[in-house]
């Protein structure tokens, strides 16, 4: 008898979570793990957790990382197969990786099931670029959040001072007034130096590459054939270790983003190459010196024109969760116009993918910077425009590939190898990498 | 009362066995599988399936320029930070085994670097190096000396470690011959005092005779710890400037974690092994002798 009282309650116990479930939540009771860069949107989505939890009844649980680290452990975790995350962050440049080794479930799986609500997602006033920039061979792997490119954060007076009226559209032309602007107390410029990887000084290099009429390829993705010591390529990494070992502040090479974005918002360079997403860090009221005094523009170019930086970050439903349909709920909330909003206007969150975001009147009048230099948005929106769709080359080998380069960009700042050496040696060593994982014969 | 019977042999390996069966699963089984994948091709970053590819990862490596470059880097950085701070905590346990005033205070300020976190200690040191951030270039020009760039020169970056390695494990070395010194009988200095002995032939002649024991084991303690060098660079250098500061075990999480490449980092991993078994070996025996003798 005993036996039979037991089973029943088991048996109750086990139909109550089912029965608690209503129709409008579905996924009532299901807790999800989120793992990825701490950025001001990402840290939004955790402040505004509670509210998707009352709508759904789907927890979250937030792992926020440095770069470096949510890189590797995501990578690590998705590669593993365990399933502990349900949700990942991604970078553009990593999508091939992530869909060619089947790490992540394309969004477009759910799309049209009873799961999916198109008028929440509104896919089409999500950016083409960044949507782009997401998708792998015609497939949507995940959803963009981030829009990212860098701008041109120059010191006002310090130009005045110098008597230059506008800001250098071409390197030779920033070249040429370096010595104007540069002294030894506030020096010139800062970019990025460290990590010598992909998502490093490459992300500033690739600029000064593009912008040289630089090519990776032979012919991507026909022949993959290495060309990254072109005479191009040699000239864009002259220009970019000539700015930063000349005019840049002592120990540049080491520069992260945190140090770069600090040194313009305390006003110890003229001017940097830098994220229009972090203009809200520089200009932060209480801690900037500049605020007030900066002009923004879209970077110089080279022979083939300025080519602003591009990535998009994005999230993705992983492909060993066991809650799919709980996690692709929460990309849907956590990409609505409604959240990103709130968030933007919330956090300094300016890279927002949405277009209608970008026409929203609360957007403007939080972010349209003038300080008499001309306009934040403006700056921002015409270096999304002009930057390549094709920054970083489409293939699973590219974070591999994007570090041999940026060791080799390293090694012509230190001075251990010239730019043309120090291209030759990077450009056998690709060879080399690609033939070991046969991208090329 | 029954009489004393012994255990027989065989119960000691069915008492041990859940030991032993723990230490196989944690331990030998993922060496296998490291030597197993240290013979496959397996890669994220490719778009060829995994296959067997006999040594192949391994003669890829003596071409390495990377790698071999990193085999005088490890080196280096057990060598060094060993070598000081065993000097370095000898001398800071000499003079506090004095019993001078404020000597108390100075053993709880020597704990700080042990207990902590080494990622905290490595950003902080980062910041330190950096220069017109930090302030160990500002201090170096107090006494008129021009800093250089720590972790923008190849040379100045390798110091840069040591200096991070020293500092953090100075104190627990210096307490370990402390706590050996504080045991020695005061009647061998009284007696070396009676004949004659200054303060420094008494160090030298009664106290460095009797810490060598103590010297042997903690050199080897740090040795093994020092092979496993990895925070510190991570977070100091990250291995730069343009991989001047890579050891063989970072040089093979970035080829695991950064390229991808599993079966290449596998066989470094298999290599560094091997050294680290020609450098724990020997250690180890002479350790053994050490409490042998002792006991």
């Amino acid at each position: 008898m005993i036996y039979r009282i037991l089973a029943l309650l088991l048996c109750t116990l086990l139909v109550i979570p089912v029965m608690s479930q209503s129709d409008d939540k579905p996924y009532e009771g299901t807790s999800l793990n989120f793992l990825y860069l701490a950025t001001a949107f990402t840290n939004g989505l955790k402040e505004l957790e509670p509210e998707f939890e009352e709508l759904t009844g789907i927890s979250v649980e937030f792992e926020l990382l440095d770069e470096e680290g949510s890189v590797r452990k995501t990578q690590l975790e998705l590669a593993s197969g365990a399933g502990n995350y349900d949700v990942v962050g991604i970078q553009s440049g990593n999508i091939p990786l992530y869909a060619e080794n089947g790490w992540v479930t394309p969004v477009e799986n759910f799309w049209g099931t009873d799961v999916s609500d198109p008028a929440v997602l509104d896919v089409d006033d999500l950016i083409g670029s960044t949507m782009n920039a997401m998708a792998w061979d015609g497939v949507q792997q995940c959803l963009p959040f981030f829009a990212a490119t860098i701008i041109m954060y120059y010191q006002i007076d310090i130009f005045e001072a110098a008597g230059i009226e506008s800001p250098p559209t071409t390197y030779d032309e920033l070249l040429e007034i370096a010595p104007l602007l540069h002294t030894d107390e506030v020096p010139l410029i800062a970019l990025r130096g460290n990590p010598p990887a992909a998502h490093g000084n490459i992300w500033h290099f690739n600029s000064f590459f593009h912008g040289e009429g630089a090519k990776f390829f032979v012919d991507f993705p026909n022949d993959l054939t290495p060309t990254v010591n072109s005479p191009e390529a040699i000239r864009a990494l002259t220009n970019f270790v000539t700015l930063k070992n000349n005019y840049g502040p002592e120990g540049v090479a080491a520069y992260q983003y945190p140090d770069v974005t600090r040194a313009m918002q305390q006003g110890t360079v003229v001017m940097v190459m830098e994220g229009a997403p972090l203009a809200g860090r520089i200009m932060d009221p209480e801690e900037s010196k500049v605020s007030g005094n900066l002009g923004f523009a879209v970077v110089p170019g080279g022979a083939a024109g300025p080519k602003p930086s591009f990535a998009a970050h994005g999230i993705c439903v992983t492909a060993d969760s066991a809650h799919q349909e709980a996690a692709y709920t929460f990309l849907e909330w956590a990409l609505s116009f409604d959240t990103m909003k709130k968030i933007s206007l919330a956090l300094p969150q300016i890279a927002v993918t949405r277009d209608s975001l970008w026409e929203d009147p609360d957007f403007i009048a939080k972010y349209d910077y003038d300080f008499g230099a001309g306009s934040f948005l403006k700056a921002f929106q015409d270096s999304l425009a002009a930057a390549p769709a094709d920054y970083y080359p489409a293939f699973a080998g590219w974070p591999l590939m994007g570090d041999i380069l940026g060791q080799a960009v390293q090694e012509a700042e230190i001075g251990a190898r010239t730019p043309e050496d120090a291209l030759n040696h990077a450009n056998e060593l690709i060879t080399q990498m690609l033939e070991d994982e046969g991208y090329l014969p | 009362m029954a009489a004393y019977q012994p255990i027989p042999q065989r119960a000691y390996y069915k008492y041990l066995s859940p030991s032993i069966i723990v230490l196989l699963l944690l331990t030998v089984l993922p060496v296998l599988f490291t030597l197993y994948l240290s013979t496959s091709s397996l890669s994220f970053a490719s778009p060829r399936p995994e296959r067997f590819i006999g040594l192949r990862n391994y003669s890829r490596l003596l071409d390495d320029a990377r790698f071999l470059a990193s085999i005088p880097v490890s080196a280096l950085f057990i060598v060094a930070p060993v070598a000081l701070q065993l000097v370095l905590g000898f001398i800071v346990a000499v003079v506090m085994n004095e019993r001078l005033p404020g000597m108390r205070w100075l053993r709880y300020v020597l704990v700080a670097p042990m207990v902590i976190p080494p990622i905290v200690t490595g950003l902080t040191w980062r910041v330190l190096f950096t220069p017109k951030l930090g302030s160990v270039n500002y201090f170096l020009s107090l006494i008129g000396l021009e800093g250089p760039s720590w972790l923008t020169d190849a040379n100045w970056a390798l110091t840069a470690i040591v200096i991070v390695a020293v500092w953090g494990w100075t104190p627990f070395v210096a307490l370990m011959f402390l706590a050996a010194m504080q045991s020695f009988p005061d009647e061998l200095y009284e007696a070396a005092v009676i004949d004659g002995a200054t303060w420094v032939q008494s160090v030298r002649h009664v106290t460095l005779p009797l810490l060598k024991p103590t010297f042997t084991f903690i050199g080897i303690l740090r040795t093994m710890e020092a092979l496993g060098i990895f925070p510190i660079i991570y977070i100091v250098t990250a291995g730069g400037p343009a991989a001047a500061t890579e050891t063989v075990n970072f040089y093979a999480y970035v080829s695991g974690f950064s390229y991808l490449k599993v079966g290449y980092a596998s066989a470094i991993i298999v290599v560094f092994f091997f050294m680290l078994l020609l450098i724990i070996g020997p250690m180890t025996r002479l350790l053994l002798r050490n409490f042998q003798v002792d006991s």
